[in-house]
């Protein structure tokens, strides 16, 4: 009888930590309810497959991370390896921290918020058997970062020629530091766990946060532990012996410090010991329906994500952000295909956040890196990642317009007029900050291409023109009637990068003068091109009368 | 109650709505068979039929959200397909679930509908009044996407009926309202049907079609069928 609600907690959690193992053994196509003996020899294929070639990456990833090693040389390769252990440790436990401290640390979904969230259940039962599914998850990389490490500091300490007869110890180096980071580990993610658990309890208060900073200032002491004597060399005498701890349990990991292996196993464990004790403590008051109010929008978005629902997340982000209401001061009186620029300022306005400086930021570098490499395969590559990174913020406004059809399209204006304006609202920052990038490199950098003040902002209207073309031309009247709006394709992609890049190749044609007037004039070629298409494809889904080109111009 | 809702007319306006053979077929299945309707100006007509009879798809045939397959539209005179924005300026619709942006507040809704339509004159007063009879003035900072289920079909309501139309398209506009809402919504037609405006809706509440219908159309299978005229509306 006592054991009941531990049984049905475990069930609940059982069933949905299943759910979630069967889904990504779907995505490797291995059903784990089938019981042939072909579906085992499967698993095992599977398990010597996915072993062989996590290997083999990791450890072209430990012969690039080599590279590393040789910067800081003479620094021997054990310290350079604790180090960025030590930085590993600290980032994971700072990420986990800032994580359980803002939410709670338990997500329930929308079925745990009936199940089990109303039911008295102790609480400890609940948290005592969550913990170990977001654990596995967050040890997953971390214990590849760990065997990279370890092989890192193998490819560093035998001689490159007898890598082959050193094999079995090479491969002893990773495993050594996964499986001695482990207790560590586990003992950060359950003593965040508490912090956080602490923090839902005090929620609203000062106090509530106290533990959390806490832990910040001992992973951030901790790193200062070890990278001061290794840089800087000057230590105050009292800490002396604290980092010389620290960097010998460090250094244990790579077989080089005073501790053995079962000597900083056993101290990991200690630690384990004690961050359960936390744990215990901090459990006794836990609320889940707090947490599962906390946690709603988390848990969706986790759903989403697993299914690759984008579009989804985003909305629901932005809802997030939105909040409740707010109310504007700008409101000029612009009319008829005007009051689409008041909405669209207003929609950016709002939409405004860090991604979006983001981007302007990356787009402002992305222009000056251009000017720095030069009209070569390298540039051309960063206008190819440019365009890449403008492809959904782009069409954003003209997809939203599209989604609300029965709206937009009983508006007395022509579609054509609405939608260039949804188009230029967010290309206008970005155009901005483009021109601000290319009048800089102009002013300062001596290998800057004086071409580009034309080219970037025809090729980014074109750009745009043709990933809103792409965007209209995937959807239909019939579906877009419902709200249902397709996003832009591949072809739109692909044909806003021609609509950049070929006006710079174009460059490259060895006639001097004339060749960037032939650049000049193909970049106007595309700018049209494009804003035909743009019109034709609207008018494919309007079956509007033509729009003559000075018309969209018109008040 | 909102006042002037009707749009001046320089030239004598024939029907307020007429169809010659509007059909729709998607992809092998004829969802309407030509479909020849007329409404005057002053005059509202119930649409009635079962669920998938093709009452929503007459609706946004006739309002062009989807092109028909065959067909004529004339709003107030002006062909939807020739003269396609000089019809939707007479043209007002409101759809069953109405969709909102995430970024604008209600007020700014409303504003930007009747900014879209030329109409901004006097817009704050008819605003407020109308907001204030469908019990939405005290969240008309909030976004859309807060609101409840009926909250959210009372503004979509209130879209249609503040920018000025001749022709008013309402498409299952009570099937989320509660029975003040409905009440309120029945006096908004009747006023706009006073003030000239013809209406088409389609409906399932038997309130609607007895107390306010000038004619009851029946939509089978796509067959459009004209029932006998109602008492209701004098």
């Amino acid at each position: 009888m006592k054991n009941q609600p531990r049984q049905a907690v475990g069930f609940l959690r059982g069933r949905q930590e299943r759910s979630d193992l069967r889904y990504w053994l779907a995505l490797v196509s291995y059903d784990p309810e089938e019981k042939t003996v072909s579906n085992k020899f499967y698993l095992l294929y599977l398990v010597i497959f996915f072993t062989i070639w996590f290997f083999l990456v990791l450890v072209y990833f430990a012969q690039a991370f080599l590279g590393l090693f040789r910067l800081v040389e003479p620094m021997p390769a054990s310290t350079v390896s604790s180090l960025l252990l030590m930085i590993t440790f600290a980032s994971f436990g700072l990420y986990l921290i800032i994580k359980t401290t803002w939410r709670s640390p338990l997500i329930f979904s929308e079925e745990h918020r009936y199940l089990l969230c109303q039911q008295p259940f102790p609480p400890r039962t609940i948290v005592f058997r969550w913990w170990q599914q977001p654990w596995l998850q967050n040890l997953l990389l971390f214990v590849l970062i760990c065997l990279m490490l370890g092989f890192t500091f193998g490819e560093a300490s035998f001689p490159s020629q007898e890598m082959s007869s050193y094999f079995f110890l090479y491969v002893w180096y990773g495993l050594r530091v996964a499986l001695l980071a482990l207790p560590f580990h586990l003992a950060i993610f359950i003593t965040t766990w508490s912090a956080g658990l602490f923090a839902l309890e005090h929620r609203g208060k000062f106090l509530a946060y106290l533990p959390s900073l806490l832990l910040v200032l001992l992973a951030i002491s901790g790193l200062t532990l070890i990278i001061q004597p290794s840089f800087f060399g000057v230590l105050p005498t009292s800490l002396l012996g604290l980092s010389s701890f620290l960097s010998n349990l460090l250094l244990s990991f790579f077989g080089q410090g005073s501790y053995s292996i079962f000597q900083t196993f056993l101290l990991g464990l200690s630690l384990v010991g004690l961050s359960f004790l936390l744990l215990w403590l901090a459990s006794k008051r836990f609320s889940p329906s707090k947490a599962a109010q906390e946690t709603e929008i988390a848990a969706k978005i986790a759903g989403f994500m697993k299914y690759g629902q984008v579009a989804a997340i985003r909305t629901m982000r932005k809802k997030q952000h939105l909040g409740l209401g707010r109310s504007s001061r700008f409101s000029p009186d612009w009319q008829e295909d005007q009051a689409f620029f008041w909405k669209g300022i207003l929609q950016y306005r709002r939409s405004f956040g860090l991604r979006e400086i983001w981007r302007l930021f990356v787009s402002l570098l992305f222009v000056i890196s251009i000017n720095l490499t030069g009209n070569n395969p390298a540039g051309w590559i960063g206008l190819i990642s440019w365009v890449w990174l403008l492809n959904g913020p782009l069409t954003e406004l003209l997809g939203e317009d599209l989604s609300l059809w029965q709206l937009t399209r009983q508006l007395p204006i022509p579609a054509a007029k609405w939608a260039l304006a949804s188009l230029l609202i967010p290309l206008f920052p970005v155009l901005v900050v483009a021109m601000v990038g290319q009048v800089f490199s102009l002013a300062y950098l001596p290998v800057a291409e004086w071409t580009l003040l034309f080219t970037i902002p025809l090729g980014l209207l074109s750009a745009a023109l043709q990933l809103g073309q792409d965007l209209v031309r995937k959807n239909r009247p019939e579906l877009l009637a419902g709200g249902s709006v397709q996003s832009s394709g591949l072809r739109g992609l692909v044909m806003a990068i021609f609509c950049l890049l070929l006006p710079q190749v174009a460059l490259k044609i060895p006639l001097p003068t004339v060749n960037w007037i032939i650049t000049l004039a193909i970049a106007v070629l595309l700018l049209l091109v494009s804003y035909t298409g743009f019109l034709r494809q609207i008018r494919n889904l309007t079956a509007e009368a033509k729009p003559s080109f000075i018309s969209l111009f018109s008040a | 109650m909102a006042s002037d809702t009707s749009v001046s007319h320089n030239s004598p306006i024939p029907l307020a709505l007429q169809t010659i053979g509007l059909s729709k077929k998607f992809k092998g299945f004829q969802a309407l068979f030509p479909v020849d309707l007329s409404i005057k100006a002053g005059e509202l007509v119930v649409l009635h039929g079962q669920n998938g009879s093709g009452k929503t798809t007459l609706l946004n045939c006739i309002s062009y959200f989807i092109p028909p397959t065959t067909g004529q539209v004339k709003v107030c005179g002006f062909d939807m397909r020739e003269n396609e924005q000089a019809a939707r300026q007479h043209l007002a619709f409101v759809p069953d679930v109405p969709r909102f942006y995430l970024e604008l507040s209600a007020w700014e809704h409303l504003r930007f509908i009747a900014a879209a339509n030329n109409s901004l004159e006097g817009f704050e007063a008819r605003a407020e009044q109308l907001l204030k009879d469908f019990g939405l003035w005290h969240v008309r900072e909030h976004f859309p996407h807060n609101y409840s289920r009926g909250m959210r079909l009372k503004l979509g309501l209130l879209l249609g009926l503040i920018r000025p139309s001749s022709l008013l398209l309402l498409d299952e506009p009570t099937s989320a309202l509660d029975t003040q809402g409905t009440k309120l919504l029945i006096e908004e037609l009747k006023l706009r049907k006073a003030d000239g405006a013809a209406i088409l809706l389609s409906s399932h509440d038997p309130n609607l079609r007895d107390l306010i219908a000038d004619r009851v159309l029946e939509l089978t299978e796509g067959h459009l069928i004209e029932s006998s005229p109602t008492t209701g509306a004098s």
